[in-house]
């Protein structure tokens, strides 16, 4: 049964509804589906669900048909077969799940950031409306492909949000950024570790995570922690935190949280990180911000 | 580009003598039209995987392996369409012409001509395996002004017949046994990038450096970490670009072209 973008919206909106509407939709959810031009009904009503819930808006019928062909031509290119697509495409409800239930916090953030860093590098998706629709909602501004790491908008308005908060000692609190500050800091940030002039830091792509997870947990940390945060904040991978500050402040899970953890015991042991001659600068027009 | 991969793929009938792989056909389509910053035609991405396979088998490279070639080629097509005017895109773009000038088997290829269709090479020292791109001849111009001046970084274009003077005289310059490329006329066009970028965030100290350097090449002593700045350099490579300054420093030398007086005369004329 092919499913269309209707189709898909509908049966979305459903969920939060009491069940019988449910059951009483479930004829109109398959005639409206007769007319469906998706490749795959199965693949499409997956993907669209996760695009759908990353963008926050509803896919259009056409938008619903070339993700689900470019997802399809995309992993069979790759070496899957029907099957396998189709089982690639269901393991994205656990990422829709998240998007639609969860609160934005660090765990959504870092799960977007995620999505995107995995996706932007690949060359194989270059110029697809996956990626389009990826990067929709928070453009990716500055980029390292040496490092493959990346910012996106978000990530560079945390992260003068970051700074400030490290060098003050109140709660953190959120100042929003004029788009002229945003360009300056762009242009700075890319001159700086766009792979130009060094590797970008690997907070910096987390800085939007860290920066939500520091003001969702602010009440519930101890003194101790709250001082332990805002020294991370200020110095990054030269603070040792424990593995459980890396999950509650960055919303991982503790494999996750361990293994981002271990980066920064390796960059503690390399302290190569981010000895970026230029990257004295950044801290001055971060501060100028905030007129300091 | 997923479209015009399948279309490639089923017209099988103007270059059958050709290996096609689709996922290769996609990874180098893409590279390519970045890389020369055009759309390519069926025909040619067909030809250029035709190419790019059949060298690779010739190797005896698994088609995994080829895939991968051609995966890690086109990684650096982000670098290249969102950054292009950055130094370390044009150090990339540089290398990877380099290394593919002077290999015999790219001789008369497509992929060959791709390379050098945006900035066509005006230069070849094979001796020493280095080479010079239009972009460079103008760019080594145009340091050369700024060396001698006290002013910003500022970019001007020079007539094609300017350019042409200058590529005659820098042929001549190592032709026979009259003088060898030195590296840093082959990194021109990338280090006048990095120059103006960096300009508006170095401090006196570093603009200062960078003016000397631009004047004296190696005898000027710059920190590794100038040398990330100015040519998009990741640490290993700076490292070693570094090095071969301090070969030269050390050695009181380095292989230089001939009649370079007559060069920089002429440079400084065109300013």
């Amino acid at each position: 049964m092919p499913v269309d973008g209707s189709t898909l919206i509908l049966s979305q909106r459903v969920r939060t509804a009491p069940s019988i509407v449910l059951v009483c939709l479930l004829p109109v959810l398959f005639l409206s589906s007769c007319g469906a031009d998706a490749s795959d009904p199965e693949v499409a009503r997956h993907i669209g669900a996760f695009f759908e819930a990353f963008t926050d808006r509803d896919l259009s019928r056409d938008e619903l048909r070339q993700v689900t062909d470019e997802f399809i031509e995309f992993h069979a290119l790759n070496g899957r077969d029907r099957d396998g697509i189709r089982e690639t495409a269901r393991t994205f409800d656990g990422y829709t799940n998240i998007l639609r239930e969860r609160e934005e916090g660090p765990t959504t953030l870092s799960m977007r950031h995620l999505r995107i860093a995995i996706n932007y590098f690949n060359p194989d998706l270059q110029n697809t409306l996956m990626l389009r629709l990826l990067t929709e909602p928070d453009p990716v501004r500055v980029i390292d492909v040496r490092s493959r790491r990346l910012m996106t908008e978000r990530d560079v308005i945390a992260l003068a949000n970051i700074r400030h908060f490290s060098r003050s000692q109140g709660v953190p609190r959120h100042t929003a950024l004029s788009r002229q500050q945003i360009e300056a800091m762009v242009a700075l940030l890319k001159a700086t570790v766009g792979g130009n002039s060094g590797n970008m830091p690997q907070f910096f792509g987390d800085a939007a995570a860290f920066w939500a997870g520091v003001q969702q947990e602010w009440p519930h940390l101890s003194a101790e922690q709250r001082q332990l945060a805002r020294a991370y904040a200020d110095r990054m991978w030269r603070i040792k935190m424990p593995v459980e500050m890396y999950g509650r402040l960055l919303g991982l899970d503790p494999k996750a949280a361990l293994s981002r953890y271990s980066d920064d015991v390796s960059a503690r042991i390399s302290e190569m990180t981010d000895l970026n001659m230029l990257l004295g600068n950044l801290p001055f027009v971060m501060d100028a911000i905030f007129g300091r | 580009m997923l479209a015009l991969c399948s279309a490639v793929a089923a017209h099988t009938s103007f270059a059958d003598e050709l290996p096609f792989d689709p996922v290769v056909a996609r990874r180098m389509g893409a590279f390519y039209e970045v890389f020369v910053g055009r759309k390519l035609t069926a025909n040619e991405i067909r030809r250029l995987t035709g190419e790019f396979v059949g060298d690779r088998a010739r190797s005896e490279k698994s088609r995994e392996a080829v895939r991968q070639v051609a995966w890690e080629i086109s990684f650096s097509m982000v670098l290249l369409r969102e950054d292009k005017e950055s130094p370390a895109a044009l150090t990339w773009r540089h290398g990877f012409l380099e290394t593919n000038y002077f290999r015999p088997e790219m001789q008369n290829t497509l992929e060959l001509r791709l390379m050098t269709e945006p900035d066509p090479v005006r230069v070849v020292d094979a001796r020493s395996k280095r080479l010079m791109t239009e972009r460079d001849i103008v760019a080594l111009a145009n340091i050369r002004h700024f060396a001698r001046s006290d002013g910003a970084p500022q970019h001007r274009e020079l007539t094609p017949r300017q350019i042409e003077e200058l590529a005659s005289l820098l042929k001549r310059g190592v032709a026979g046994d009259n003088g060898t490329l030195p590296p840093f006329f082959a990194d021109a066009a990338a280090y006048w990038a990095g120059v103006r970028q960096q300009w508006p965030y170095f401090n006196v100290q570093q603009r200062s450096l960078a003016r000397a350097y631009a004047n004296n090449t190696w005898r000027t002593k710059m920190p590794v970490e100038m040398y990330v700045s100015l040519w998009g350099l990741d640490r290993i490579s700076a490292s070693r670009r570094w090095t071969v300054d301090m070969s030269a420093l050390i050695r009181g030398g380095a292989p230089n072209i001939g009649e370079l007086d007559r060069l920089q005369t002429t440079m400084d004329s065109m300013f």
